[in-house]
């Protein structure tokens, strides 16, 4: 039964860091490589606050505050990013792809010059752990759970029930068609970095509550939400919750049987056949 | 006329300005040789995840670079001082082809000729050659890829792997109720070696412990702890040993065990507390923590000149940023500076045959030391330093557990360690 929590467990960090990127790439069209380093400032954001609020809020207390600061904050600077670099270089993606790559270096020496290099981690929030049916079940990752299942509850209503959130996902669908619907593409592009990047930042806080928090925390998160979203079809965030699952799955099963250190390969080889049988990915339009 | 008054004038003023100009070139040359300066290399992760190794070592050999140049210099054989600069190159992650091209950089391009890298094996490999063409005196925290062939790769101090295989077996014997010991190591050359030499501490104790659970981890793995752990516990333990796990990650494989009910000892080369006992209260871990490396600057008995690095290092960079690695540079690099203390030249290759000549070394750090490693790598290049080894006192504060004499560990049990080490593929002779 442990194996059914460890499960669930890593296929909610596959899911909180996966979405945000794949909303982005579904209405953008190009990568933001430094939506990780995002997600990174999401994770010191908790530990910058939990250093600070110590003996003056609750731990818990601290946690929400983190998720609503990083969010807030993080979300800004996913404008000025789409102001600075995507705006200014719409359609040259490949320009694009270089300055986000530069901003994550620049991003990650400048919190190494800050903070420094070292790995930081802190005392878990919630602390303690339940035991039921055989299994540990860590009272902070549980929490991690139900905030992950909050934050989608939030954007599938965003998306599915707000007229912002239909120009979005019309925009990911068909952008000549959105436009010719009088859609503005630079409001909708403001909106989607603001709320990809606010996603990565609570992504970054609630994992930055179990996991390390150092400044590379993000290059490694990315790399596996690229497979994440490939397999599951680019900009479609069903596919990638599918795809999260899917590998949470595959990761863990591998790990408890021994063969952990082959996982990065056989998740490498199924990204491979899916994008040599499945170009569109599992759950993905096909262009 | 004018021409014949103007010349010598020209002339004079030409002499004056060449006599002014050897005066200042004289002047120069004066300073320059007393305060020459000595570069040093090391080959370190400078970023990435691995920074979190590498930079805290280079740090070390900065603060002792800082501490030398300080006293006006380090005092050679020769009885000149000279100045110590440290130039870093980057590995990325102990990579033996990045290592290669950081040695290019460092030997090639800079002129090195005193360096320090990782111990491990396959990065060793990578330069071995080139130090031992260009005259290159390499130490390391450890005994990694030594061979009569590589004269100048030497093991600076016992350091890894040698320091996995005397932890394990002092908890062993300051345990005597541990009867089962899990290995966890990452997969990597590093890792490997880590897994051999633990195995061969448990193998010292034949008639008190077995292993019961032995696996390498993907470094990709350790963002699931709980599922990379699960398999772990549930060959119930009474002793973990690990190796590849970076500070923070160690906090919480130790928090994640605890949850899911281990109560053993834990073994490893280092722990960095701090870090861990925001996670789990020190009454909890009190006795539990066995570890040793090369010395733990931030206890103050082993090595008071230790103990200013930790000192220093706290003031430069902050209490949060102090690592259990940081010491193992500036131990190793001390090596080296026994060396040209007691060698009649600053050539590399004097201080090499000095340096291995010598029956007792007497290190900075570590006081008198022997060379061994002939049974191992079929040449004695490995310096065997005194290992101090730690443990957590109820207080939250280090405390030194023991002080183990690694020649006499290895004269003792090297008829049983041996032939582990040789099935794991970490004898070279």
């Amino acid at each position: 039964m442990q194996i059914v929590a460890n499960i669930i467990f890593l296929s909610t960090f596959y899911v909180s860091f996966a979405v945000g990127l794949a909303l982005v790439f579904g209405v953008m069209r190009t990568i933001n490589f430094a939506h990780g380093e995002f997600y990174m400032f999401g994770g010191y954001a908790l530990w910058l606050l939990i250093n600070a609020f110590t003996g003056i809020l609750p731990p818990g207390a601290t946690f929400i505050v983190a998720l609503i600061v990083a969010a807030g904050v993080v979300g800004v600077m996913g404008i000025l990013v789409q102001l600075s670099i995507f705006h200014r270089l719409r359609e040259q993606p490949f320009s694009i792809f270089m300055a986000t790559l530069g901003l994550s270096y620049v991003l990650q020496v400048a919190v190494v010059k800050a903070i420094g290099p070292m790995g930081q981690s802190v005392p878990a929030p919630f602390p303690g752990f339940i035991l039921f049916e055989g299994m540990v079940l860590p009272i902070q990752r549980l929490v991690v759970f139900g905030f992950t299942v909050v934050m989608m509850g939030g954007l599938y209503l965003f998306l599915m029930h707000t007229d912002l959130g239909r120009a979005v996902r019309a925009t990911a669908q068909n952008r000549t068609g959105a436009m010719l619907q009088g859609i503005s593409m630079n409001h909708i592009a403001l909106t989607t970095m603001f709320v990809g990047s606010a996603l990565a930042a609570i992504s970054g806080v609630l994992m930055g509550s179990v996991l390390i928090i150092s400044p590379f925390m993000g290059g490694e998160a990315l790399w596996r939400a690229f497979i994440i979203i490939i397999v599951g079809g680019i900009g479609s965030l069903s596919g990638a919750v599918v795809a999260a699952f899917l590998f949470g799955i595959i990761d863990t099963l591998m790990t408890t049987f021994g063969a952990g250190k082959f996982a990065p390969m056989v998740d490498a080889i199924i990204m491979l056949l899916v994008l040599s049988f499945l170009p569109s990915g599992l759950l993905g339009a096909r262009e | 006329m004018r021409n014949t008054r103007g010349i010598p004038r020209l002339a004079l003023s030409a002499v004056a300005g060449a006599a002014a100009l050897g005066m200042a070139v004289t002047a120069t040359t004066e300073t320059a040789s007393a305060q020459e300066t000595l570069q040093v290399g090391a080959i370190q992760p400078q970023a990435g995840d691995c920074g979190q190794w590498g930079i805290p070592i280079t740090r070390g050999m900065q603060i002792w670079a800082d501490q030398l140049n300080a006293e006006g210099g380090l005092l050679a054989g020769d009885g000149k001082r000279y100045m110590i600069e440290i130039k870093a190159y980057d590995n990325v992650c102990y990579i033996p082809g990045e290592e290669l091209k950081a040695g290019r950089r460092a030997i090639l391009d800079d002129g090195i000729k005193f360096m320090l890298q990782t111990f491990t094996p396959g990065s060793r490999q990578a330069i071995a050659q080139m130090t031992t063409d260009h005259h290159v005196l390499t130490t390391s925290y450890g005994a990694g890829y030594l061979s009569k062939d590589h004269p100048y790769l030497i093991g600076g101090i016992t350091g890894s792997p040698a320091a996995y295989m005397l932890v394990a077996s002092r908890a062993l014997t300051a345990n005597p109720d541990v009867k089962r010991v899990a290995i966890i190591t990452a997969d990597a050359s590093y890792g490997l070696a880590a897994k051999a030499y633990f195995e061969a501490g448990v193998a010292a104790h034949p008639d008190q412990a077995e292993i019961v659970y032995n696996e390498s981890y993907s470094p990709d793995a350790t963002k699931d702890m709980l599922g990379l752990l699960t398999p772990l516990m549930a060959s119930e333990p009474d002793m973990i040993c690990q190796l590849g796990f970076v500070p923070a990650q160690l906090a919480i494989m130790v928090e994640t065990v605890e949850q899911l009910g281990f109560k053993g000892v834990y073994c490893a080369e280092g722990f960095t507390m701090p870090i861990i006992l925001k996670r789990v209260p020190a009454e909890v871990l009190a006795g539990r923590m066995y570890f040793g490396y090369a010395f733990e600057a931030s206890e103050a008995s082993f090595s008071p000149k230790g103990h200013e690095l930790y000192t220093t290092y706290v003031e430069q960079f902050g209490e949060d940023q102090w690592s259990p690695y940081t010491p193992i540079g500036y131990a190793a690099i001390g090596t080296i500076e026994a060396g040209i203390r007691m060698s009649p030249s600053i050539d590399s290759e004097v201080v090499m045959k000095t340096l291995l000549g010598a029956e007792v070394v007497d290190h900075p750090i570590f006081g008198p030391s022997r060379w061994g490693g002939e049974e191992i790598y079929g040449a004695n290049n490995h310096l065997l330093t005194p290992l101090p080894i730690y443990n957590l006192g109820a207080d939250g504060n280090l405390v030194l557990d023991h002080l183990l004499d690694h020649a006499a560990w290895w004269e003792q049990h090297m008829a049983v360690a041996l032939p582990v080490l040789e099935a794991g593929g970490q004898v070279f002779r």
